[in-house]
C-alpha cells in the first residue's frame, strides 16, 4: 500500500455521531439563511437588534416580508396635522442640541430591549427538527407561539474612530407561550440545538470605528465570471458614508430614503427604518431633524397617544388583499419630544387571526435606551 | 433533478433552497473537516463553511455543475483558520496510530496490513502537519475528499498544473527516507487508472 492510500485511510471509518453533528449544523445554517432572507428584503440591519435571535426573529419578521412583497398598499392619506406638529417640535429639539456629551474614555451605550413572537409548527420538517418547527411556521398552520424578550447593547466610544462593541450575550427570556403545550419544550429544544442563536457566550463583537469586519473573500477562480466582491466598508450606522450627501430638505430626503431603502411604495418601511436610524443618535443632528420631518410627510401617520414626554405616532398601512396576518399593518414609533429621540418601535397586525394568541400583542417591538457609561465589555 | 448550479441560482431568490445543497454535500464536507480538525471542531466548521457558501453564493461560477469542489475549497479555508486545532488533531492521529487505535474504513487487510498501516499513519501524521498550508489543502482534498486534480484546482482557485506539481512535491515530502521506488509506484498507479492521462 502506498503512502497516499494510507492518507486516504486515516479516520475513514464511518462516524456514528456524524449524523447528529450534521443535523445540528444544518439547523444553524438554515436558521441563518432564514435571517438573511429577511435581511435581503429589508436592508441589512434595519432590525439589527434581532440579529442574535436568528431563526426566531426570522419567523417573526417574515410576516412583513410577505406583506411587502405580495400586496400593494391602498391609496394613502397625508399625515395628520397633529403628527406633523409632533415631529416638527421634536426636530427643533434635536437642532437646539440635547445630545449627551461624552468625556474621553466614556461610551454611549445604546440598549435595545426587544420582544418578538415566534410561531411553532409541530409538523414542520419531519416533526423532529426543533429549528424547522420555528422557521417554517405560518400563522395559519402554527400550533403554538412564543413571545420572547432579549437585550442587546451597543457601546460607542467618545472617539468614534475607536473600537465599538456590540454585546449579544444577553439571554432571551420566554415571556409568554400560547397554544400547544409542547411549544415550550420545542422552544427549549431550539435553544439547546442552536444556543448561539439565543444567548451567545462569545457574543462580544468589536467593530473598529463602527465597521463590521468583513469575512475574507473567497478567491475567484481564474476566468471566473463571478461578480466582483464588494469593496466598501459596512458600518453599524448604515448610511454613514452618505451623511454628507443626504438631502436636508425633508421632501428630497424622503425621496432619498425611498431610493436607498429600495422601496418606492412601502412607506411603512421608511417609517420603521427612520425609527431605527434615529434610535441610536448616531447621525448628524441636522440630518436627524430632517429625518423626523420626513415622518410628517408620510401618509396615514397620526398621533396614537401621549404618555408624559413620549408621544406615539402610528402609521396604518391598509392592504388590498387579505393575508394570514389580516389586511392591516400598524407601525408605531415612540418619540421623546423632550429630546427628539425615538425610544420605542412596534409592529402589529390588528386584524390577524386571534385563534392562537390574543389580539393586541405586537408582533415585534423594541425599546431603546441611551446612556453614558464609563467602560465597555471587551472580548 | 436540479444541478447544484441551478440550486444556487434558486437560492438567490429563495434562500431556503440552499438547504438542498447542504443536504447533498454535508456528509462529504463534514467528513473532510472531521478528519482534518477532529470531531469536536467539525460541527462548527461545517456550519461556518455552508454559511460562507451561502453568503458567497453570488460568486459561484455557474460554469461548474457541481458545487462540491467549491464547497470543499471553502471548507479548506475554514480549516486553515483553525491551524492550532488541526495541528493538535494530527498529533492525536499520530498518538492513536502508535497505540494501534487508528480507525479506518476497513480497506486495510488484517493483521500485518493493520500493523503496517498503523506504522505508516504514525509516520505520516507529523509529515502532513508539517506541509505548507497549500500543500496540505491539496493533499487532503485529494486524499480525504476524493477530488480529482482539476476539481482541486477549482476548489483552490489555481491551475491544474500547479496541483500536479504540488502533488509531486507532497509525495516527496511524505515518503519515508530512501523510498524513491515507492514514489514511482504511486505515479505509475495514477497513470494506470487514467486520471493522469486524462487531466494532465
Amino acid at each position: 500500500m502506498d503512502q497516499l492510500e494510507h492518507v486516504r485511510e486515516i479516520e475513514s471509518a464511518p462516524d456514528a455521531a456524524a449524523t447528529a453533528r450534521i443535523a445540528r449544523a444544518r439547523g444553524r445554517v438554515m436558521s441563518e439563511v432564514s435571517t438573511s432572507a429577511r435581511r435581503r428584503h429589508r436592508m441589512r440591519w434595519v432590525w439589527g437588534g434581532t440579529a442574535t435571535v436568528g431563526g426566531l426573529s426570522a419567523a417573526a419578521i417574515a410576516a412583513t416580508v410577505i406583506l411587502a412583497g405580495a400586496v400593494a398598499p391602498v391609496v394613502t392619506q397625508p399625515a395628520s396635522a397633529a403628527a406633523a406638529e409632533v415631529v416638527s417640535e421634536a426636530a427643533e429639539m434635536v437642532v437646539t442640541g440635547t445630545d449627551p456629551s461624552l468625556q474621553p474614555g466614556e461610551y454611549l451605550r445604546v440598549r435595545e430591549t426587544y420582544e418578538l413572537v415566534a410561531l411553532w409548527d409541530a409538523d414542520a420538517g419531519d416533526g423532529t427538527d426543533p429549528i424547522a418547527g420555528f422557521n417554517m411556521a405560518s400563522l395559519l398552520t402554527a400550533e403554538g407561539a412564543v413571545l420572547q424578550r432579549g437585550v442587546r447593547d451597543l457601546y460607542v466610544p467618545a472617539e468614534r474612530s475607536g473600537d465599538w462593541v456590540q454585546d449579544d450575550r444577553g439571554v432571551n427570556d420566554v415571556v409568554q407561550v400560547w397554544g400547544d403545550p409542547r411549544t415550550a419544550d420545542a422552544f427549549a429544544g431550539l435553544v439547546a440545538a442552536a444556543p448561539a442563536r439565543d444567548a451567545d457566550p462569545d457574543g462580544l463583537t468589536v467593530l473598529p470605528g463602527g465597521a463590521y469586519q468583513r469575512t475574507p473573500q473567497e478567491t475567484p477562480s481564474p476566468g471566473s465570471t463571478a461578480a466582483a466582491p464588494q469593496s466598501a466598508e459596512e458600518f453599524y450606522d448604515l448610511f454613514r458614508p452618505f451623511y454628507d450627501v443626504m438631502p436636508r430638505d425633508p421632501q428630497q430626503l424622503l425621496d432619498w430614503y425611498r431610493d436607498h431603502l429600495q422601496t418606492s411604495s412601502d412607506d411603512w418601511y421608511v417609517f420603521q427604518a427612520i425609527g431605527r436610524l434615529l434610535g441610536t443618535d448616531l447621525m448628524p443632528a441636522d440630518l436627524r431633524a430632517a429625518s423626523l420631518r420626513v415622518l410628517g410627510l408620510l401618509g396615514n401617520v397620526d398621533v396614537a397617544g401621549t404618555n408624559g414626554t413620549v408621544t406615539t405616532l402610528a402609521m396604518t398601512t391598509q392592504f388590498t388583499e387579505e393575508t394570514e396576518f389580516g389586511d392591516q399593518l400598524v407601525s408605531e414609533l415612540d418619540i421623546d419630544t423632550s429630546t427628539g429621540r425615538i425610544v420605542g418601535i412596534r409592529e402589529g397586525y390588528p386584524h390577524r387571526s386571534t385563534s392562537l394568541m390574543p389580539a393586541g400583542v405586537p408582533w415585534a417591538s423594541w425599546s431603546i435606551e441611551v446612556s453614558i457609561v464609563d467602560s465597555a465589555p471587551m472580548p | 433533478m436540479s444541478t447544484d448550479s441551478e440550486i444556487i441560482r434558486d437560492a438567490e431568490q429563495t434562500p431556503q433552497a440552499f438547504a438542498e445543497l447542504f443536504d447533498r454535500h454535508a456528509v462529504v464536507v463534514e467528513s473532510f473537516l472531521r478528519r482534518r480538525l477532529g470531531a469536536d471542531a467539525a460541527e462548527d466548521a461545517l456550519s461556518e463553511t455552508f454559511l460562507i457558501a451561502f453568503r458567497r453564493r453570488g460568486s459561484f461560477n455557474h460554469a461548474w455543475e457541481s458545487a462540491r469542489p467549491w464547497l470543499l475549497g471553502i471548507a479548506a479555508r475554514v480549516a486553515a483558520k483553525h491551524r492550532a486545532t488541526e495541528a493538535r488533531h494530527w498529533r492525536a492521529v499520530e498518538a492513536s496510530a502508535s497505540r494501534g487505535e487508528f480507525t479506518t474504513g476497513g480497506g486495510i487487510d488484517e493483521a500485518t496490513g493493520r500493523l503496517d498501516a498503523a506504522a505508516a499513519i504514525q509516520a505520516l501524521a507529523p509529515r502532513i502537519a508539517a506541509l505548507s498550508p497549500k500543500e496540505r489543502d491539496t493533499l487532503l482534498l485529494y486524499a480525504l475528499a476524493g477530488l480529482a486534480p482539476d476539481e482541486i484546482a477549482q476548489a483552490l482557485g489555481t491551475r491544474v498544473g500547479t496541483v500536479w506539481s504540488r502533488l509531486h512535491r507532497i509525495r516527496k515530502k511524505l515518503a519515508p527516507a530512501g523510498s524513491h521506488s515507492s514514489r514511482l509506484t504511486w505515479i505509475g498507479k495514477e497513470l494506470d487508472d487514467g486520471s493522469a492521462r486524462a487531466r494532465a
